[in-house]
């Protein structure tokens, strides 16, 4: 059984990274054997932070030779040290699993020797957990920029999903934070997981190879890059890099020694809107120029799809009775599911306002954008609606802040 | 104000429905018999269960709303929402008067608060993939008592069969004293007491202390957001989890 202290030491340098997700994949269970993946994902536990625990989140070692400036572990910083042995990481993720406590795994480690041998060391675990200890649960890998494409293939076909982050949004700034990375070694290990030959039969057709998929990560507010060309990034790296998830977290500072950080943390809201602005590029039809505004930041009052309609009532008040799907995903307040079900509902009946609201539209945010059988109930003056949206009359700038804060923070939920 | 007073069960509902067609009398209200106290201003129609008639009506909600339809009512009825009788009676209702498939009328009264209460039950369901808890005892079966909102236990036995393959567990609803039993293969729904005595496995305390470490070690203090915490993982559910037990 892995030691308490060596457990602890190993999750609180894990615990960083943003992705625990355990969704995209339908992993069989083996019969006599322990474990399958659910395509929804299931979160098991929340931590009093609000994220929600659904694999068991932890490095292989913490011992790195890497010197990041960003990063707990990096090799100048003073902090206790641990590595786990594949066996033990094995035994302690189906002890865990048997009690349900979590959906699987998410290995990372720090780059202890070389990029090779750890992802050997990485490669190793997953293959022991999946062979000798016969789990069919959930594998998330990290992958090891400059490791060999070899293993990192070899990796792929029996894990549910792996990661390459990118940490820092442009070249620039990971040549001034992260001296001993390098853009290429992160980004082609990343290009080979997205070869067509993946998605194409025999592999397509067994569904063996990252069944879920790649995602990544970026810190937010430690370089200065704009909003938009975060988006820009991101748009770029889901049609190139076929991405499942692209994840933002907002620095934190660990180094207080360099003065190349900033002092102090990014502010949450900025994340918040990051990820919604995300979603509105995989789930919305937007474009990531669609999204910022003209000065390249996305707006911290009000949600990117707000600011968005506002810049563009030319095109609304919409006909909810009529309007198509890629029109209704549009209206702020509308999402993607009450989009289907308005499709649905008013094959039926023709929709009024109280129809909606059973519908659970959020009128407060909708009624400005639309019309129901031709009748308009949102508020006329631009000016008007832009405070509406922002937060309601009577608030000033401090207690909107406040609010703010706390949805921001919603954004660390487990679903991210 | 008519109240029909009914078995909890999915026959008791369709004998209801059987009574209503018949007499023609729509009621206010519909609950499970024993469950009520009279008054002298509403009306009692106490319904028996009759399986040949129950038999009838099953056959014209299959044959007008499908087979998903039958499905959706049973889960109702699971459903722990006081109402639960009367919301499954109204959308079965509305099934017959149409003599079509209603599920897509969300705009509808009765379908819109039908469709939302089976969607609670389901996401109860759901959660509880994750908040289930099972500890090891000494005879190698799984155990975990929870207390649920809706009676979920049936819809979460085959999630486990199919995942922990041959392991036989117990999950103890303590709210409604019943349990399902699973030999790893199979599971059978039993009336239990509320409390189980328990020989847990060597390693338990070990595994569940590791667990707790984990759980603390692995918050953000910094980004503390307890409200978030308690909107996604209610209190009522934590005295069965041990990473929030005391």
């Amino acid at each position: 059984m892995i030691d308490e202290k060596k457990l602890v030491i190993l999750t609180e340098g894990a615990k960083y990274d943003v992705s625990c997700s355990s969704s995209g994949s339908r992993r069989k269970n083996k019969y006599g054997e322990i474990g399958n993946a659910c395509f929804a994902g299931i979160c098991h536990s929340y931590t009093q932070d609000g994220r929600c625990i659904s694999l068991l989140k932890m490095l292989m070692s913490n011992d790195c030779i890497y010197d990041c400036k960003y990063c707990i572990n990096r090799a100048t910083n003073d902090v206790a040290r641990a590595t786990a042995t594949p066996d033990e990481i094995c035994e302690l993720v189906i002890s865990f699993y048997r009690r349900n406590y979590i959906e699987g795994l998410f290995l990372s480690s720090a780059i202890v020797k070389s990029p090779n041998h750890t992802m050997e060391m990485l490669y190793l675990t997953a293959y022991k957990l999946r062979k000798n200890y016969h789990f069919n649960g959930y594998i998330h890998l990290k992958g090891i920029p400059g490791a060999d494409s070899a293993l990192i293939e070899a990796a792929g076909l029996i894990v549910d999903r792996m990661s390459f982050n990118i940490e820092l949004p442009s070249e620039t700034s990971l040549k001034l934070l992260a001296p001993q990375k390098n853009k290429t070694a992160i980004v082609s290990p990343m290009k080979t997981l997205a070869l067509d030959k993946y998605y194409e039969s025999p592999y397509k057709r067994r569904r063996d190879f990252l069944p879920a998929g790649q995602t990544t990560q970026m810190i937010i507010g430690a370089s200065p890059e704009s909003d938009a060309h975060i988006l820009k990034l991101t748009e770029y790296m889901y049609s190139y890099y076929r991405l499942k998830r692209v994840y933002y977290s907002s620095y934190i500072p660990t180094n207080f020694e360099t003065s190349l950080l900033p002092y102090s943390p990014a502010p949450k809201i900025r994340e918040h809107r990051l990820y919604q602005a995300d979603w509105l590029l995989r789930y919305y039809g937007f474009t990531a120029d669609e999204i910022t505004g003209k000065d390249g930041n996305l707006s911290l009052e009000y949600d990117p799809k707000c600011a968005w309609a506002i810049r563009h009532m030319e095109l609304f008040p919409v006909e909810v009775n009529t309007a198509p799907l890629d029109m209704l995903l549009r209206v702020p307040g509308i999402g993607v599911r009450t989009a289907s079900r308005i499709l649905i509902a008013r094959k039926h009946a023709k929709l009024d306002f109280d129809a909606l609201k059973r519908l659970r539209v959020v009128l407060k945010r909708a009624m400005h954008f639309i019309t129901c059988g031709g009748k308009f109930i949102g508020s006329k003056s631009e000016y008007d609606l832009s405070r509406l949206l922002a937060g309601g009359d009577g608030q000033n700038m401090t207690q909107l802040s406040m609010f703010e804060f706390d949805t921001a923070l919603s954004a660390l939920n487990g679903e991210l | 104000m008519t109240v029909f007073l009914i078995e909890k069960s999915i026959d008791g509902l369709y004998s209801a429905l059987f009574y209503a067609f018949e007499q023609k009398t729509m009621p206010d209200a519909v609950f499970e018999r024993g469950n009520i106290c009279n008054n002298f201003t509403d009306k009692y129609i106490e319904i028996m269960t009759e399986k040949e008639k129950s038999r009838r009506v099953l056959t014209a909600i299959k044959k007008y709303g499908g087979k998903s339809a039958a499905l959706y009512i049973e889960i109702c009825l699971l459903s722990g929402d006081e109402n639960a009788l009367k919301i499954a009676f109204d959308f079965a209702y509305l099934t017959l008067s149409e003599r079509r498939d209603v599920s897509g009328f969300l705009a509808n009264r009765a379908v819109s608060i039908f469709y939302y209460t089976i969607k609670k039950v389901f996401n109860e369901r759901h959660r509880f993939f994750g908040l289930i808890r099972f500890k090891e005892t000494a005879s190698g079966v799984l155990y975990a008592a929870y207390s649920p909102d809706n009676d979920i236990t049936e819809l979460l036995c085959p999630h486990f069969i199919k995942r922990l393959s041959c392991v036989p567990f117990i999950i103890h609803d303590v709210k409604r004293n019943k349990a399902g039993v699973s030999n790893g293969k199979e599971y059978k729904i039993m009336e239990t007491e509320n409390k189980a005595a328990l020989n847990l496995s060597e390693d338990e305390k070990a595994w569940e202390n590791l667990w707790k470490n984990y759980y603390k070690a692995v918050t953000i203090k910094e980004r503390k957001n307890t409200r978030q915490q308690d909107n996604l993982m209610p209190r009522r559910y934590r005295k069965f989890l041990p990473e929030t037990y005391e």
